[in-house]
């Protein structure tokens, strides 16, 4: 009879030794992750694994599907759409700053500032809700709320429709992209195709995949400071952020003394809820190196100077100027790759 | 007969007219029914979404997924949900929308406790980790240890990521207890040292609020009311469905209106069996009756007579009128016809009245002043005799005069008789012998009999 209760405790500490011990390793409570430069093993990519989903290059796409892209683009960059024809989309998401626009904050058709920087849309399919907010859960509203908006594009979904009916050229890559008409959904879907298009795999989802010689040893330097340090809480997934909201100042408070805007509030401005006071979208971090000034207000023009502010009001470190730079180069690697 | 064409066409016409009605009318009821249906699958398909929703949210919580993709995928998919279910609630459907409302509410709320589980654990992992980075700088700086410092930091890092190799959770008392002692402990060192602990203890405590607070969290998850909601409104639906079924006019009035569609129908094939069936028995007659005497034409006596030579024994009596063409151009068509006529009617009683019990007979034109009397069953005995009597009676009763305004003219007939199968196994050698006969008794001068036997 003990013997039999001895066994069984016994069998039942061991058990829970392993999970504890197994619950570490992927922690990485241990600390000491030993990494040869050059030499990554397959087991510590399936660690990383754990926490970021590579983005597969997509290579067999129908013409129809090219078709749908390149008409879609053709609206992205289409003055003509907005109503007093200055504004397209293309605007405020320059190709070359990484689909955003490189300015403070966006500025309207009229050339006043908004409120908010203009985040990237670059790898906007893969996030679960858009703004800075994260007000939209689908591109779909999303493109709506910029069509109808007053400030922005201001028009009508049937008077743009009927615009784009009586365009010649349009009817024809309408038909060549296979839809059957010009309407609200068949310009959205083209426009959201050639958003998705966009999402093309980087370095760092190359390495993922198990092509360790992608990045160099400095970069995945940088990576395994990125996930001891606990960036890796907010900036998980495949998109590096875009699927929680998380408080802007964890550690510290980071508006203690400005004057509190409106902006500054956060997700608390949507639902009125005290427990959302600054809540803001944890943003993507792909394409980060490009899309700068940073943060909803542009507090940081710099990618170093985001990183120390995120350190220190996030995760309460001061962070040497060693693991700001190789932070920054492993974000380099997640430029895409053309 | 054309009245019962009129009725069936009307029939056809009604029916024609009522089943497409009918569906119409059955169509439009079943969509609604259709509609309760798509919402009732809808339904289905949050309940399994919410389902993986907490199970994403349990994994996460156990460190087996780290990262949120699947719960965000798994409430992107509940929002597009709900996003159908409002779309199907704008088309106005009889099961109470202010249900299906609170269930939007429901699923709203859900979303909002689930975001406040990912900030809420995104921000307990990052203090795990921060409290560990703690832990290591206060074993660099500490160098001599005569307190175990280390050993109750170490312990609270193991608490910090509930890690229990011994399953001994300290209960709240105990960690209260522990964590004063650190802070006496540490009161002994150095100002850094005391300063870095006491960051330790700080962000330790707002640890264990957090966890207390994901805690909360979780058991709104779990406790969620959505789920039986939505499983009241499916036992509704069902309920609903079945009362509607069970109890309601529907069923009736759908009953009442199949079983008349199907009365009208077997109505309809039953008239049309019976007007088919009468088509069938005239035409049938037509076709072996001769149409001027009533008596069975050629065609029929052909088919009956090769049926008695196969099978029994009988006689064949040919009958021809004498002097009738000369009362057919004469007195005219009308009065032959009508001499044709009483001949018929005579042969024909004469045929009946014969005792069965020694033969049966029959009558037949075969067309013109030709007819026939077919004797069937011929018995052996005294046949031949009885036979011999019938002829003669035949020949008597044919033999008259016309009646009144012609009685000058009279008439008779000569019978010829042929035996069979005395006389031929098959159709035309007994015809022919019975032709012959009868020549033979008009030679002998008429309104006489001979028997081929006797040539």
């Amino acid at each position: 009879m003990i013997k039999a209760r001895l066994l069984i405790q016994t069998i039942y500490i061991s058990i829970l030794f392993l999970c504890s011990t197994t619950a570490l390793a992927v922690q990485g409570i241990d600390g000491k992750t030993h990494i040869e430069s050059q030499n990554v093993e397959t087991t510590s990519i399936q660690r990383y694994r754990g926490f970021f989903t590579p983005i597969s290059p997509v290579n067999n796409l129908t013409t129809e599907q090219l078709k749908r892209i390149a008409l879609g683009q053709t609206l992205f960059e289409d003055v003509n759409l907005s109503h007093n024809n200055k504004m397209s989309c293309a605007t405020c998401h320059i190709t070359a700053k990484g689909y955003a626009d490189g300015k403070s904050f966006s500025q309207e058709n009229k050339g006043v500032n908004k409120e908010y920087n203009t985040p990237s849309i670059q790898y906007s399919i893969y996030n679960q809700y858009l703004t800075w907010l994260g007000a939209f859960s689908t591109l779909q509203e999303h493109l709506d709320f910029l069509i109808t908006n007053s400030t922005l594009m201001n028009r009508d979904w049937d008077d743009l429709t009927n615009q784009l009916k009586t365009n010649r050229e349009y009817k024809h890559l309408f038909e060549q992209a296979g839809y059957k008409r010009i309407s609200r959904l068949s310009i959205s879907n083209a426009i959201i195709a050639y958003e998705a298009s966009l999402a093309i795999p980087s370095r760092f989802d190359f390495f993922l995949l198990g092509d360790v010689t992608q990045l160099t040893s400095q970069e995945i330097k940088g990576l395994d400071v990125f996930i001891t340090s606990g960036c890796i809480s907010c900036h998980q997934g495949t998109n590096l952020g875009g699927n929680l909201r998380q408080k802007f100042g964890v550690m510290k408070d980071y508006f203690p003394n400005k004057i509190s805007k409106n902006r500054d509030l956060g997700y608390f401005n949507i639902t009125k809820n005290i427990d959302d006071m600054h809540l803001f979208r944890v943003p993507s971090l792909r394409n980060v190196t490009k899309t700068g000034p940073y943060f909803h207000d542009a507090s940081a023009k710099t990618l170093e100077k985001a990183i120390e502010i995120m350190f220190s009001y996030q995760l309460g470190i001061k962070a040497s100027q060693e693991d700001i730079l190789s932070i920054k180069s492993f974000l380099e690697s997640l430029e895409p790759v053309q | 007969m054309k009245t019962k064409i009129k009725l069936f066409r009307t029939t056809i016409l009604i029916i024609a007219l009522v089943f497409p009605l009918a569906w119409l009318y059955l169509h439009a009821e079943l969509g609604t029914s259709r509609k309760t249906h798509e919402i009732d699958l809808l339904l289905l398909e949050v309940i399994q979404v919410e389902t993986q929703l907490t199970e994403h949210i349990l994994k996460s919580r156990s460190q087996l997924s780290l990262h949120y993709d699947d719960i965000a995928h798994s409430q992107q998919h509940l929002f597009l949900l709900m996003r159908k279910l409002h779309a199907l609630l704008a088309e106005n459907i009889n099961i109470s929308s202010l249900e299906l409302k609170s269930v939007e509410q429901q699923s709203q709320s859900l979303q909002l406790v689930v975001e406040r589980f990912k900030t809420a654990k995104a921000q307990i992992s990052q203090l795990q980790r921060y409290l560990k980075l703690l832990a290591e700088n206060v074993r660099l700086l500490i160098e001599d240890d005569p307190h175990h410092i280390i050993n109750q930091v170490d312990l609270i890092i193991i608490e910090s990521f509930s890690a229990y190799v011994f399953g001994d959770t300290p209960t709240d008392n105990k960690l209260i207890n522990k964590i004063k002692k650190l802070e006496k402990h540490a009161s002994l060192h150095q100002k850094n040292t005391q300063l870095l602990i006491n960051n330790l203890v700080i962000n330790f405590t707002k640890l264990i609020s957090l966890k207390q607070q994901e805690n909360t969290i979780l058991n709104k998850v779990f406790k969620h009311e959505m789920r039986q909601k939505i499983q009241y409104i499916r036992q509704r639906i069902i309920d609903n469905q079945y009362q509607m079924v069970s109890h309601g006019n529907m069923t009736l009035r759908y009953l009442i209106i199949y079983a008349s569609c199907l009365v009208m129908l077997i109505l309809f094939f039953i008239f049309n069996r019976r007007h088919i069936q009468k088509k069938v028995s005239i035409h049938k007659e037509r076709s072996e009756r001769d149409h001027l005497t009533q008596l069975y034409n050629r065609r029929f006596f052909l088919w009956q007579l090769e049926e008695s030579i196969n099978s029994s024994t009988g006689a064949l009596l040919f009958i021809d009128l004498d002097g009738f063409k000369e009362i057919n151009d004469q007195l005219g068509h009308h009065i032959g016809d009508e001499t044709l006529k009483s001949v018929a009617n005579k042969l024909n009683s004469l045929a009946k009245s014969i005792n069965p019990s020694f033969f049966s007979a029959q009558a037949y034109r075969l067309g013109g002043d030709e007819f026939v009397i077919l004797i069937d069953d011929m018995d052996e005995h005294d046949a031949l005799n009885s036979l011999e009597k019938f002829a003669a009676n035949v020949v008597s009763t044919c033999c008259f005069y016309l009646d009144k305004p012609f009685q000058q003219y009279n008439l008779s007939v000569s019978v010829g008789v042929a035996l069979f199968p005395e006389q031929g196994t098959n159709v035309a050698s007994v015809l022919n012998c019975a032709d012959k006969a009868m020549y033979h008794s008009k030679h002998n001068g008429r309104n006489c009999y001979t028997f081929y036997s006797e040539l």
